[in-house]
């Protein structure tokens, strides 16, 4: 049976765990092809090889540009093309409040979270082209959309990736590249616990107290599931999504429209104290 | 295959206007993913016409969701026949493109009656059923809610944006009781509704530079009522091309 990415080729950054993880494995499942580029060599390949012979690993730092061209590369000579870039995020960037902000900080997170989805377009579309048209997916956040849910730098670079689909969508449209963002409330991923500066074990043993907790942060009363982002870029990427573009698709229980936290009051932090309590629950245990 | 497919095997779909354009084309797309479909309307014929294209997996009732009298006899039909309800489409049209001041009084009521408070209205009646279902709700607003837009006009515009506003914050009411509540924007889409002499301007609006069709739209509908949307609720998801992208 046909599935609905048969003979697509992705290239996913930020792939080895947490959304791209699971959207590489729906991708795969749907007969795509899929480049799974990450920082992490041990997590990518250990995934990639998982996944087979339709996989395949690349070292990726999103943030030098000549990695972003080599994992487009690295598709196209291994799979022959390329149809989907999903520019995916893993790390939140710079935690200073405003007043306190370091100045190589925001620009690192710049380069991490705003620069890196413009390369990964750049690199992307030429190819997309050549195949008669495609899709590139961008992550960006409920933080990006209005104020009072994360950090200034984060927020910042999420608000600029929404723009930045836009305008890609209005260059891109004559070439039948449909280029579209994902934005994700509360989703259970070791995210969080790395953030916190938690090894990669206690990091997964907090996702699972996560995607309990989470239920408490926004109208339905459930976590968000990397399979919640992973079915959105599926929707995006096939021809379900064939005359989307320009769009923020927010996947996020209703977070945005009525959020169950105070967003008024930076020192009533429910969901720090929601991730400190998770911590050292996975790290005594 | 994914880990949800769109198989609504067992499901009740009621769509308002379903029997042309977009109404019709999400029709089709749920009855082949294994809906039985109801579809509602003004017009018998082309209601009868869809019926008779899904033999035993379809049924009509003549509708005019202006009339609360017609809202709660469609949804006891519904019922009646079919025993449950878990995704209501509210998709009916009125439509007149004119300047406010050359409107009439009744052609103004009717947009509003039909577009936004027969959105209102009907998901009203439907509301225990998809509560007792966990069902879902899709509106069909327009890029027009969001995006001033030089053909459609003030009055339609209002209309879908009102749509758009009571999609949010219905969706935050009934979050905990398992109905998700998301509308669908299209753009300039081809169907009987769209006029000739207008079909090159939205073209050239449009960064795809093409007309969607009614199957684009009906692509989205399934994505939402199915578990693979179930995190997804209060959105308005534009299905445009691009129009309306900086609206």
């Amino acid at each position: 049976m046909s599935g609905r990415l048969t003979d697509k080729v992705a290239v996913i950054t930020v792939a080895s765990s947490g959304m791209g993880l699971a959207t590489a494995e729906l991708f795969v499942a749907e007969g795509a092809k899929v480049v799974l580029a990450d920082l992490h060599t041990e997590r990518g390949e250990a995934a990639a090889s998982r996944l087979g012979a339709a996989a395949h690993f690349c070292k990726c730092d999103v943030t030098a540009e000549a990695d972003i061209a080599n994992a487009v590369a690295m598709a196209v000579d291994r799979f022959g093309g390329l149809d989907i870039m999903f520019n995916n995020a893993g790390a939140q960037g710079t935690m200073d409040s405003i007043e306190q902000m370091d100045v190589d900080g925001w620009d690192s997170t710049m380069a991490l979270l705003m620069r890196a989805p413009m390369l990964g377009i750049k690199h992307a579309a030429p190819h997309i082209r050549r195949r008669g048209g495609g899709t590139i997916l961008v992550t960006t956040s409920t933080s990006g959309v209005r104020g009072g849910l994360g950090v200034a730098g984060y927020g910042v670079a999420k608000a600029a990736a929404i723009q930045l689909v836009r305008m890609a969508a209005g260059e891109l449209g004559s070439s039948n590249i449909r280029v579209n963002s994902i934005c994700p409330g509360f989703i259970a991923t070791p995210i969080f616990g790395r953030t916190l500066g938690s090894s990669d074990s206690v990091a997964d043993k907090m996702t699972e107290e996560l995607g309990n907790r989470f239920a408490e942060l926004q109208p339905i009363p459930r976590g968000g599931r990397p399979s919640d982002i992973a079915e959105a870029a599926l929707f995006l990427a096939a021809d379900s999504g064939s005359f989307i573009t320009g769009i923020d698709l927010v996947v996020d229980g209703g977070l945005l429209i009525a959020p169950a936290i105070d967003i008024t009051d930076p020192s009533d932090n429910k969901v720090a104290a929601l991730l400190m309590e998770a911590q050292r629950n996975a790290s005594g245990s | 295959m994914g880990q949800v497919s769109y198989d609504f095997t067992g499901q009740v779909v009621l769509i308002t206007g379903g029997g042309t354009g977009i109404g019709r084309g999400m029709a089709e797309s749920f009855a082949r993913a294994g809906a039985t479909v109801v579809v509602g309307g003004r017009r018998i014929e082309p209601l009868q016409a869809l019926c008779s294209q899904f033999p035993g997996k379809a049924d009509f009732v003549q509708l005019d969701v202006g009339i609360e009298a017609e809202r709660q006899a469609a949804i006891r039909q519904v019922i009646d026949r079919q025993g449950r309800l878990d995704v209501l489409i509210n998709n009916a049209l009125s439509y007149t493109g004119a300047p406010l001041d050359v409107l009439s009084v009744e052609e103004i009521e009717s947009m509003y009656r039909v577009l936004l408070q027969g959105t209102v209205m009907m998901t009203r009646a439907a509301l225990p059923h998809l509560i007792a279902t966990r069902g879902s709700v899709l509106n069909t607003s327009s890029v027009a809610g969001r995006f001033v837009e030089p053909i459609t006009g003030a009055v339609y515009g209002s209309a879908k944006a009102g749509v758009n506003q009571f999609t949010r914050i219905l969706a935050a009411e009934l979050a905990a009781k398992g109905v998700r509540v998301n509308a669908i924007a299209p753009g300039a889409t081809a169907t009987e509704a769209m006029v000739a002499e207008q079909e090159q301007l939205y073209i050239d609006m449009t960064p795809m530079g093409r007309l969607g069709v009614p199957a684009d739209i009906a692509a989205v509908a399934l994505f939402l009522a199915s578990d693979g949307g179930g995190w997804v609720t209060g959105q308005i998801i534009d299905v445009s091309g691009g129009l309306g992208i900086s609206g």
